[in-house]
């Protein structure tokens, strides 16, 4: 049987078995919200590193996983917050790549804030309520829903919808 | 083009960014840190950024292949059904494909809203207790497109009561009637008051001119449409950084506001809202808490633990917001606070997306008054505006593809868990009230 994250072991066999399944899943949702790989690597390690770095004062090892789901989605944030204001650090074949197949779209969603990207993806792509989200954006749920509400209107004007 | 072509392909340019994967040395670097950390050496880790070029895409075809099938399971999970609003029906119904409609909300109680998704278009009003109180058909001009927009629809703010509902420009009543309106405002900083009259708010004093940060003001938002201007707190600058109101209370004549630079809580205030005098204030500075969760009466605020960003460790506290001091320190095994009751005496938390941990505890004794105990995950809440209680939404958490796989393992993709919620009404004494059926948050 599969060893949880959570389960009982060394801290550096549990850290080693979170690094192995939990990576993938992190750069996902860090990619989602930054759409740019660079920076979603970024989001992930940083996030590891701080991990690590508390690994051992967990008390319940069966909430490393969201710990570390929380910490990815804020580091996302704070990630695209020390890029240029505004911007997301576009590299060359991460802007409008095959990812971003709808262009218009994809300047729609990069015209929102950080938070508001957050949420629309959070709640959209990854299926979180908005007291979900609210919780791991660190903000109350009214916040959440008025980030969503903001970003909407805002790309349904981007692309005409309005 | 409508609601559901925009929200089709908004869903459509996420799914794509599926497609990405990290570069193949991360999960290398990563492994490393916890072996460097023996040598002390997991600092000097080379950045990520450095490692751009060598990286390539390692993304096999069966994750998307399975990508595919998750999303296509995420989708017909949220099909819903599209009927019209005004399917009306004087006494309630039980036909399987309309929800029951039990009329008129009645006033002077309070409720809560659910949505059946048989009638999307439909709000459910619960009291207390459990029971059904009646079914506000929503007025077609608030739907932006009519039987389109799924919930939750995040341009309705509702009273705490279940009294008023605003829409961004109007507040309507229980029954859909409009009771009053909020123009000209700015709808991402606003929360209702306790009094569910009023909703508060701040605004940047005057629009960003490019000289640097502009003074926020403390806004209170009538039904009649006067603002009242409280006084400046805190700045904004742009948009990662401003403040928030985490509670208004009209009754208590205090509001809790925060500043924050991102998600990180850098201030917070107590502000009187009759003298416009600044009671409390609490600098974190650019280490404080992630999040800071205020009681309704602006009594007491929680501060998340995680300096510079960890939500792992330290310990949260509660602070009474009259003196600054800590009232209480909650052990790091303490659920994540998400909310007070309204008479201050509990608190509901979680384990932030982990089945485990769901609680309510008696913040000052850290009594576990209520642990859930099953597999889902806490989706949803609201507490009671008087009293101990707490709605308290449990769903599915996130599924994996194919049915068995481990996070992580090769081909196994992870997608979001069933939109659908059941409720419970958790009790001041641990009891608890089940409502019957599945829904979805309004």
């Amino acid at each position: 049987m599969a060893r949880g994250v959570g389960a009982v072991g060394t801290a550096e066999a549990d850290f080693e078995h979170a690094v192995l399944t939990l990576t993938g899943p992190l750069f996902g949702l860090a990619y989602s919200i930054l759409r740019d790989r660079v920076a979603a690597e970024d989001a992930v390690q940083t996030t590891m590193e701080k991990g690590w770095r508390y690994w051992h004062d967990l008390r319940d090892p069966s909430r490393r996983v969201a710990w570390l789901r929380r910490i990815c989605v804020r580091e996302a944030m704070r990630t695209r917050a020390r890029a240029q204001p505004g911007q997301t650090s576009i590299q060359p074949g991460d802007a409008f790549d095959s990812a971003d197949r709808d262009i218009d779209m994809a300047v729609a969603f990069r015209s929102l804030s950080t938070k508001q990207r957050a949420v629309v993806v959070l709640h959209y792509h990854h299926g979180y309520s908005l007291d979900e989200c609210a919780s791991l954006l660190g903000c109350r749920p009214g916040t959440a829903r008025s980030h969503l509400a903001r970003a909407l209107t805002t790309m349904r004007k981007e692309l005409a919808y309005d | 083009m409508t609601e559901q072509d925009f929200e089709s392909r908004l869903r459509s340019y996420l799914t794509d960014g599926d497609a990405a994967r990290p570069g193949p040395g991360l999960e290398r670097r990563l492994l490393k840190i916890g072996a460097a950390d023996r040598q002390h050496t997991w600092r000097s880790l080379v950045p990520a950024r450095s490692w751009w070029l060598v990286a390539g895409t390692a993304a096999a075809i069966a994750l998307v292949t399975f990508a595919a099938v998750g999303l296509n399971a995420y989708q017909l999970a949220n099909r819903k059904g599209n009927e019209p609003a005004g399917h009306a029906t004087p006494t309630p119904t039980s036909s399987p494909s309309v929800a029951p409609d039990y009329g008129q909300v009645p006033a002077g109680i309070d409720v809560f809203y659910l949505v059946d998704p048989r009638s999307p278009t439909w709000l459910q009003a619960y009291d207390w207790n459990g029971h059904p109180a009646g079914t506000l058909k929503l007025p077609a001009a608030v739907l932006p497109s009519p039987g389109a927009y799924q919930p939750p629809r995040p341009h309705l703010i509702f009273s705490s009561d279940g009294s008023a509902i605003w829409t961004g420009d109007t507040v309507l009543d229980r029954n859909g009637r409009v009771i009053g309106h909020i123009g000209g405002t700015d709808q991402q900083n606003q929360v209702w008051a306790d009094d569910s009259r009023h909703l508060c708010g701040t605004a940047p004093a005057h629009p960003f001119d490019g000289s640097g940060p502009v003074p926020e003001l403390l806004q209170v938002f009538g039904l009649d449409g006067v603002v009242r201007t409280v006084t400046t707190v805190g700045y904004a600058a742009g948009p990662q950084a401003g403040t928030d109101v985490q509670a208004c209370s009209i009754r208590n004549s205090r509001a809790v506001v925060t500043a924050g630079v991102d998600v990180v809580t850098t201030d917070w205030w107590l502000v009187s809202l009759v003298d416009a005098k600044i009671l409390f204030h609490r600098p974190l500075g650019t280490g404080g808490p992630n999040a800071v969760v205020a009681s309704s009466d602006a009594r007491f605020v929680f501060e998340e633990p995680g300096a510079n960003g960890s939500a792992t460790s330290g310990y949260g506290s509660v602070r009474d917001t009259a003196t600054g001091q800590v009232a209480a320190r909650m052990d790091p095994s303490s659920p994540w606070v998400r909310a007070f009751s309204a008479d201050d005496t509990l608190v509901l938390g979680d384990a932030g997306g982990e089945p485990s941990g769901i609680q309510v505890v008696a913040w000052r004794s850290s009594r576990v008054v209520w642990q859930h105990q099953g597999p889902e995950i806490l989706r949803a809440f609201q507490a009671r505006p008087t009293g101990q209680d707490f709605l308290v939404g449990l769903g599915q958490g996130e599924q994996l593809s194919p049915p068995g796989c481990t996070q992580g393992q090769p081909g196994c993709v992870g997608y979001p868990g069933s939109p659908l919620i059941k409720f419970v009404i958790v009790h001041g004494d641990g009891s608890v009230t089940p409502i019957p059926g599945k829904f979805e948050t309004a």
